[in-house]
């Protein structure tokens, strides 16, 4: 920003620093009175300091203020207490339902501090659950979850649990199980088998009756109440009972915990416990089921038809240099299969590998599609497996020239989903660099660094209709949107597209192109001539969904 | 009347609203009050006489808009008690500044211009020397006066406010060219 006159910007900055004196004051006063810009000026330069003061309060959204761990971790601020009134004016039970409703805006913890390192809490990941029943009013995990310290209580079926020290434990419920750290839990009830590998030697379980120590191997252990039983299966633990000297116990022997000891006993039969060959076969088991009714739903979307083109990316709609778009198109028209380009690549997707996915995260990837026609509206649905969100913007479907209704969508950096269409592409853009007139349509950020290497299912519609613009994350509503009158358009296009990038330079004559190749991957892609309702896009999420439990 | 206080959606819905426009409506205020201190106190009126009439929100409407509406009152009627020797702007400048703001606010909504400003100023902050962007996260801390800085800095407040001003400049310059490098999203 250039100031018309050192004198301006001497009274701006003394008047922002509090240090213009009462003369002085009367003369910026006039010189604002008469002069527009000088106004427009000094609230730019105002602004800029409201944006300094928030960062300097480190001033998260108040969202953020109220999460519990955000609570206890900040130091109060002014900020928030530009709040205190309004909640103590609210009743604590209002206050209290508030606990539960961030939820539905996901808040990316990673954007908000670039300067600190990434962190994250955990002692455990959830490596593999099946058919789990959890007690009530317990979280239900999911492969991929972390666990810090903190009980497990699950009702019925198994649930892999990888420590960070090494040893994986598979507990079968009933049971309750206390993670206490990366080496080790305590056992309240309920059967376990826990494998430890000579890294993670040391590896504790505790008991009501005493600690099972295990110096690498195999170990199975049922704890009830008054008695604990431990069955060695390889190699050998040392128990350390309650009360009484500590033994040795080797493979193939077993020992019973009571509160008075130590007792041997047979040890001949096979664990009472499921371990991880049984989790591992009813895992792939689950996976062919799913695979199986994914197969069914998409034989049945592919008859839809609203669809655009449908890229289900199964085994058999590959070629070496192309992605078949299997929907009907019933009115005669070709499919739109995509064109695959440079070192676009075929990795495994979803399903345990039972699906391909598409890979273009290398800036000369491309997979590219040519889609004739008018359309009305549209819905994009996708499987992505993100790895980060690498560049500023990054693709998911992207018209090449974003000539007048075709459309962006894509996730900016900060995590949010963002559709746009051009409006009018022959209008003055809005701000200098842009182009035409359009409109960009954002989720709240939904990304959170723990969904890095997660399948998530994203959607977006575009409804000129309705006039509303809507985002979704696995099945659930982020946001929805009007479309203003002013950025109203009826008649979308496609044309040339890219999928998962934007490739293709602004100018014929000009090599340069913007990078936004997605640095994940994508499995299957849907879009519709028409905006799903929230209830569809939930069923497309459900039928899916690669690991449900 | 105000609204029902157990009525939590309505509860919900007006922290929403206010959570995500609280920083416009602190940057709106400011540009109308000479301090951090006077915004401060203005805001937290705003908050509360928001909240009470909140009933009378129209949710098909614009919230922005209408806490600007009611802001610029707060702020009138918070300037007629203030002080006369504060150096704070006459009525008319005011209305002026208030109005021009309100609809700066909407077009700038419109383009999220707030939130990509935002983003621009997190990477120019990150540009600048770390001395210098530690001296002005301090100077903005709230409660933190710029003559305690440089009296523990052993250094005058008036050279702080010119190293201040540079920044500033230096953020602002930044900030306009990495926006219009951001094109064609």
């Amino acid at each position: 920003m250039n100031f018309e006159s050192e004198q301006e910007q001497q009274w701006i900055e003394a008047y922002v620093n509090g240090t213009l004196d009462a003369d002085a004051f009367g003369a910026f006063e006039e010189h604002l009175r008469t002069n527009s810009g000088a106004r427009e000026r000094l609230r730019r330069y105002l602004r800029l300091d409201a944006q300094l003061r928030a960062k300097a309060a480190d001033v998260s959204p108040l969202i953020e203020a109220w999460r519990p761990n955000r609570l206890e971790a900040k130091p109060a601020t002014r900020w928030r207490s530009t709040w205190l009134p309004v909640a103590l004016a609210a009743s604590i039970a209002v206050l209290a339902t508030l606990w539960l409703w961030p939820q539905k805006i996901p808040i990316s913890g990673m954007a908000q501090s670039e300067s600190e390192e990434t962190t994250m809490q955990g002692y455990a990941v959830v490596r593999r659950v099946l058919q789990p029943e959890w007690a009530e009013g317990e979280t239900a995990r999911r492969s991929g979850d972390l666990l810090a310290e903190g009980k497990l209580r699950l009702q019925s079926g198994l649930i892999q649990i990888d420590f960070f020290c090494g040893a994986t434990v598979v507990v079968q419920g009933p049971a309750e199980l206390d993670i206490t750290s990366a080496w080790g839990a305590t056992c309240v009830s309920g059967h376990l088998r826990a494998v430890v590998p000579p890294a993670a030697r040391g590896f504790r379980i505790l008991t009501a009756q005493g600690e099972v120590e295990d110096l690498g191997t195999e170990f199975a252990l049922s704890v009830q109440p008054g008695a604990s039983q431990v069955q060695v299966l390889e190699g050998k633990v040392i128990v350390h009972p309650s009360k009484g000297a500590a033994r040795e116990v080797l493979g193939g022997d077993a020992l019973q915990l009571k509160p008075d000891g130590l007792q041997a006993t047979l040890s001949d039969q096979a664990p009472a416990s499921a371990g991880l060959s049984e989790i591992r076969s009813g895992d792939a088991e689950r996976e062919r089921r799913e695979f199986a009714q994914w197969e069914e739903h998409s034989r049945k979307l592919r008859r839809d038809p609203r669809l655009i083109a449908y890229y289900p990316m199964a085994a058999e709609d590959w070629t070496d240099t192309a992605l078949h778009d299997r929907s009907l198109h019933a009115d005669g028209s070709k499919p739109c299969d995509a064109i695959l380009l440079g070192f676009a690549n075929r990795l495994p997707g979803r399903f345990d590998a039972k699906k391909s996915a598409l890979d273009v995260k290398r800036p000369d990837a491309r997979a590219r599609v040519q889609i004739p026609g008018e359309f009305s509206a549209f819905t994009f649905a996708t499987w992505v497996r993100i790895d980060s969100l690498s560049r500023l913007y990054n693709a998911l479907f992207m018209g090449d020239n974003y000539n007048t209704g075709e459309p962006h969508w894509q996730i900016r950096e900060d995590g949010k989903l963002m559709l746009s269409v051009m409006v009018d592409d022959t209008k003055e853009p809005m701000k200098p660099g842009d182009r035409g007139l359009h409109r960009l349509y954002y989720s709240p950020p939904f990304w959170q660094d723990s969904m890095s290497g997660k399948w998530l299912h994203l959607a977006s519609t575009y409804d000129p209709g309705r006039r509303e613009v809507a985002h979704f994350l696995n099945g659930v509503e982020l946001s929805r949107e009007q479309i203003p009158d002013k950025f109203h358009i009826a008649t979308l296009r496609i044309g040339a597209a890219e999928i998962g990038s934007w490739g293709l330079p602004f100018k014929a004559n000009d090599a340069q192109f913007a990078v936004r190749n997605l640095n994940g991957r994508m499995d299957e892609l849907a879009i519709f001539n028409a905006a799903l309702t929230a209830t569809e896009i939930k069923a497309l999420h459900a039928a899916g969904t690669p690991t449900e439990e | 009347m105000p609204p029902d206080s157990d009525n939590s959606d309505h509860y919900e819905t007006f922290v929403a609203l206010f959570a995500r426009h609280e920083g416009d409506l602190r940057a709106f205020t400011r540009s109308l009050l000479p301090s951090w201190e006077d915004v401060d106190e203005v805001m937290q009126r705003t908050a509360l006489a928001l909240w009470r009439k909140f009933a009378q929100f129209d949710l098909n409407t614009v919230f922005m808009k209408w806490a600007c509406v009611v802001a610029r009152f707060e702020v009138l009627a918070y300037r007629r008690k203030m002080a006369r020797d504060r150096l704070v702007f006459s009525e008319s400048i005011m209305e002026l500044l208030a109005d021009e703001a309100q609809a700066e606010a909407e077009v700038s909504q419109a383009a999220a211009l707030g939130s990509r400003e935002q983003r621009a100023l997190d990477a120019c902050l990150e540009k600048l020397p770390e001395a210098k962007r530690e001296l002005v996260m301090l100077a903005y801390t709230p409660g933190v006066q710029i003559t305690d800085i440089a009296a523990k800095q052993g250094r005058r407040p008036n050279t702080l406010y010119m190293t201040l001003n540079r920044i500033r400049q230096d953020l602002m310059h930044c900030m306009e060219a990495s926006l219009k490098q951001e094109e064609h999203a």
